[in-house]
Formats: C-alpha cells, sequence, structure tokens
C-alpha cells in the first residue's frame, strides 16, 4: 500500500446499499389487501401508533424532501413531534409541528390526493397512507392550539379545513379514527 | 471506504447464493425485521446511502445506479477527498 492509498482509506466513508439486483427478484411486491366498499377499519387495525411506527427512523428534513415518501414521513414526524408539545400544552412549539406537517403533508396530496388505508408508495412495501385524514387531525388539534393563543381568525379557518380534509379522507377509504374526528369537531363547535 | 450491503427480509441461502454466483466480495447484512430499513426510510429498493467518517449522511440514491460510471468514479473520489 503506498502512501496515497493510506491518504485515501484514513478519510473514511460509508456506503449503505439496501436492497440489491440478485435478490431484488425474490422479493415481491407487498401484496394489498382488499376491503369491502363499506368496511371501517376499526382503531385496532388504523391508529395513531402505527402510523408513527412506520413512519418513524431519519429524520426528514423540509430542504432534503424529494419524493413523495419523504413529505409523506415528514409529515407523520412533524405530527407526531407537534401530538407531544400538544399534551403538554405547549401551545406556540406544537403550533409549528402541526403548521409544518400540514405542509409537508400537501405536498404529498398534490400528486397522491387520495387516501388508501395500505398503499405502496414508490416501492414494494404497503404503509397506511391518509394525508387526508393526518391533516384533518392535525387542524382539530390546531383548533385548540389557536384558541390557547388567542388568534380567533384562525380557529374558523382550521375548522373549516378540518372538515374538508375529513370529507376526502371519508370519500376514499372508512376508518374508526375519521369518526372520531368528525365527533371531535362537532363537539368542539360553538352550539346554535 | 466500505461498502456494506444490506438485505431485508431474505433468504440467508438466497444471499449466499447471490453472493457466490456474483463474486461479490463485500459484506451482506441482514436486517430480518427490517428495522434498519425502517430506521432509514426505505420504501423502495435499490436505495444507497453515502455515510461520512463523522456519521452524517451525505448522499442518497434513490434507484439502481452503475457503479462503474465515471460520474459514480468523481462522487466518490470526491466524498473521499473530504476532509475532517
Amino acid at each position: 500500500m503506498n502512501r496515497m492509498d493510506f491518504k485515501k482509506i484514513s478519510y473514511l466513508i460509508f456506503i449503505l446499499i439496501f436492497g440489491f439486483l440478485g435478490t431484488r427478484c425474490a422479493t415481491p411486491k407487498e401484496e394489498l389487501k382488499t376491503f369491502p366498499k363499506d368496511y371501517v377499519h376499526p382503531l385496532t387495525e388504523i391508529n395513531f401508533e402505527k402510523v408513527f411506527n412506520e413512519n418513524r427512523g431519519l429524520k426528514i428534513l423540509e430542504e432534503n424532501a424529494t419524493m413523495i415518501h419523504d413529505y409523506y414521513r415528514g409529515g407523520v414526524q412533524e405530527k407526531e413531534e407537534g401530538e407531544r408539545l400538544f399534551r403538554e400544552s405547549r401551545w406556540e412549539d406544537a403550533r409549528i409541528h402541526l403548521e409544518k406537517s400540514n405542509r409537508f403533508l400537501r405536498v404529498v396530496l398534490k400528486y397522491l390526493p387520495e387516501d388508501d388505508a395500505y398503499r405502496n408508495i414508490y416501492g414494494e412495501q404497503a404503509v397506511i397512507f391518509l394525508p387526508n385524514l393526518l391533516i384533518a387531525d392535525n387542524h382539530l388539534k390546531l383548533i385548540t392550539v389557536y384558541k390557547s393563543l388567542k388568534n380567533d381568525n384562525k380557529v374558523g379557518e382550521a375548522r373549516g379545513e378540518a372538515r374538508y380534509y375529513l370529507a376526502g379522507s371519508l370519500k376514499s377509504v372508512k376508518t374508526e379514527w375519521a369518526y372520531q374526528i368528525k365527533k371531535g369537531l362537532e363537539d368542539e363547535s360553538p352550539k346554535k | 471506504m466500505v461498502l456494506l450491503k444490506v438485505a431485508s427480509k431474505e433468504k440467508e441461502q438466497d444471499l449466499i447464493k447471490y453472493k457466490n454466483e456474483f463474486k461479490i466480495s463485500s459484506p451482506i447484512l441482514m436486517d430480518d425485521n427490517s428495522s434498519v430499513a425502517n430506521a432509514y426510510g426505505i420504501w423502495n429498493r435499490p436505495n444507497t446511502f453515502f455515510i461520512s467518517r463523522e456519521g452524517k449522511i451525505v448522499g442518497r440514491v434513490v434507484k439502481e445506479m452503475d457503479w462503474t460510471s465515471s460520474k459514480m468514479k468523481n462522487l466518490i473520489d470526491y466524498l473521499l477527498k473530504e476532509k475532517k
């Protein structure tokens, strides 16, 4: 080994390759389950925790997101952080993350506008894919956040957005989670 | 430079066959329950990460690529020349 080679090795990089040509054929695309049109996915099957678990790992930064699944993953990660801060009543911090989550998820909807209980996004792995529902849920939380921050103008806006995205989600897939959000919106709305 | 291949949910015997057939000298790591793939946000394969000596991800390629191309050679040369 000459001096030059040694110098090169001292500047180490790792190249990590997931999946490769030889075995790719042995990995079939994950079969998507099919459900009756009016099937309501129970909370035990589709819930926060499952969605969060599927999207944990490397944190997606807005400036690094390029693919649809980056934006979806980023949206879910920001939501998880926003939810945590929401539970701690840290309203301003929660607002930042929930709004950021919505920005990520709106990019997803530009290209894939419909929710799906399970979807293969650019690959062989099926994940719970509910961008509309996640935005609706973010807005439901944002109503409380804006109320706490005394930002009344935004409360009405968030209410409208939550209803709009919830309807979008229910049009494609019915979930117990969505009906929970619907009830949350009804309970929260001013009584006539 | 260290080249590592990660195989998720693959059978060991298939990997050995692949390694022998294509005379692969680099290690193939088995990721049985896809926990590594999930941590890296892998939803499609192949997916390649370039990780600097500081442990930072400095590049990512989300499609097949020709490792012998001049573009690839230039990229690796550039990364190897990067100092601390």
